[in-house]
């Protein structure tokens, strides 16, 4: 079994922009919340339509049918 | 070249097209045809900045790495205030001319406000620590932009509280036009008191005092950041007209055609 790396020993130019100059504690996951928050933003409205169209589909077909309260308005 | 002639032209066509926007269908579709477009957009704007930001923008001779927190914070900044505008003005335009698609707007745009107002604070604290040695300090700008926080927070939670639709909409615009005056007081929190936040470099009537190779990504992530907010809201807007105009029949039609 080899050594196990943590993200502070890695080496070379990749190892160098992952640490950050030190920093990467803090940079990191700054930038990682941003796109989580950006990433839920944009997630949230797109499976809200889903729901909703599939929702109005449902009342719509009863409405035709006569079931809701709507129908033969 | 008859310029009243023009600009009456102009004026009628704007005039036109708020009125026709007015009407929940056409906003549907247009909203419809705008959003991929500005997803796009959105997306390449952004990827390039932060690209930018985090590979090709040199490290800061004081800061080191730890700077490139500003290709976030800064931009999720200025959203902050942006859009808290955007929704006081909505708010004013659904009071004065009852546009209800302009309450729509308002409404939509909280949310993704008080998001960009978490990150700001958060990230801020992120940079802070390392630079300053504190996750906070009751400065001016920090404090009046937590502010802003409850504020969004606030507009929201009024907009659920309040049963009914009308009067839900009145109470969150003038919440929101009330707290317009914390805008102005964010930005010149750093001129106006002594701040542990730095002042103004690039938003101020003078020339930026930032060098360009860290100036351009970030303008173009501030870019980046716009699109994506009229993308976003513009799909929130959508859902919600389709929401408000439930019982219409171009919603049936359009939900059974699905």
């Amino acid at each position: 079994m080899g050594k196990r790396i943590g993200i502070t020993e890695i080496g070379g130019p990749m190892g160098e922009f992952l640490a950050m100059g030190g920093y990467a504690a803090y940079v990191w996951p700054a930038f990682g919340l941003t796109l989580l928050v950006l990433a839920v933003n944009v997630v949230a409205p797109i499976v809200k339509r889903r729901t909703l169209l599939k929702r109005l589909a449902r009342i719509d077909k009863l409405t035709r049918a006569g079931k809701t309260a709507r129908s033969n308005r | 070249m008859n310029y009243p002639y023009m600009l009456r032209s102009v004026y009628e066509a704007v005039w036109r097209f708020l009125y026709r926007m007015a009407s929940p269908r056409h906003f549907y579709r247009l909203a419809s045809r705008l959003i991929p477009w500005l997803a796009a957009a959105t997306a390449l704007t952004l990827g390039y900045g932060l690209y930018g930001g985090l590979f090709v923008a040199p490290p800061d001779y004081q800061q080191g790495e730890s700077y490139r927190i500003i290709f976030v914070h800064v931009p999720s900044a200025w959203m902050s205030l942006f859009i808290y505008v955007f929704m006081a003005t909505c708010a004013a335009i659904h009071l004065i001319w009852q546009m209800k698609l302009a309450d729509v707007m308002a409404m939509q745009a909280a949310p993704l406000g008080a998001s960009f107002t978490f990150l700001a604070l958060v990230t801020g604290s992120l940079w802070g620590k390392p630079m300053w040695g504190t996750w906070w300090a009751w400065d001016a700008r920090l404090t009046s932009e937590l502010i802003l926080l409850f504020l969004y927070l606030g507009v929201i939670a009024l907009r659920s509280a309040i049963e009914d639709q009308r009067t839900a909409g009145r109470a969150c615009a003038v919440l929101a036009i009330v707290g317009v005056v914390n805008v102005p007081i964010i930005h010149y929190s750093v001129e106006w008191w002594a701040s542990l936040h730095q002042g103004p470099t690039i938003t101020k009537f003078d020339k930026p005092s930032m060098h360009s190779s860290m100036l351009v990504p970030l303008l173009i992530c501030a870019i980046g950041f716009q699109l994506y907010f009229f993308t976003t809201l513009l799909m929130r807007a959508r859902n919600e007209v389709l929401e408000r105009e439930r019982n219409s029949a171009w919603v049936s039609e359009l939900a059974s055609r699905r």
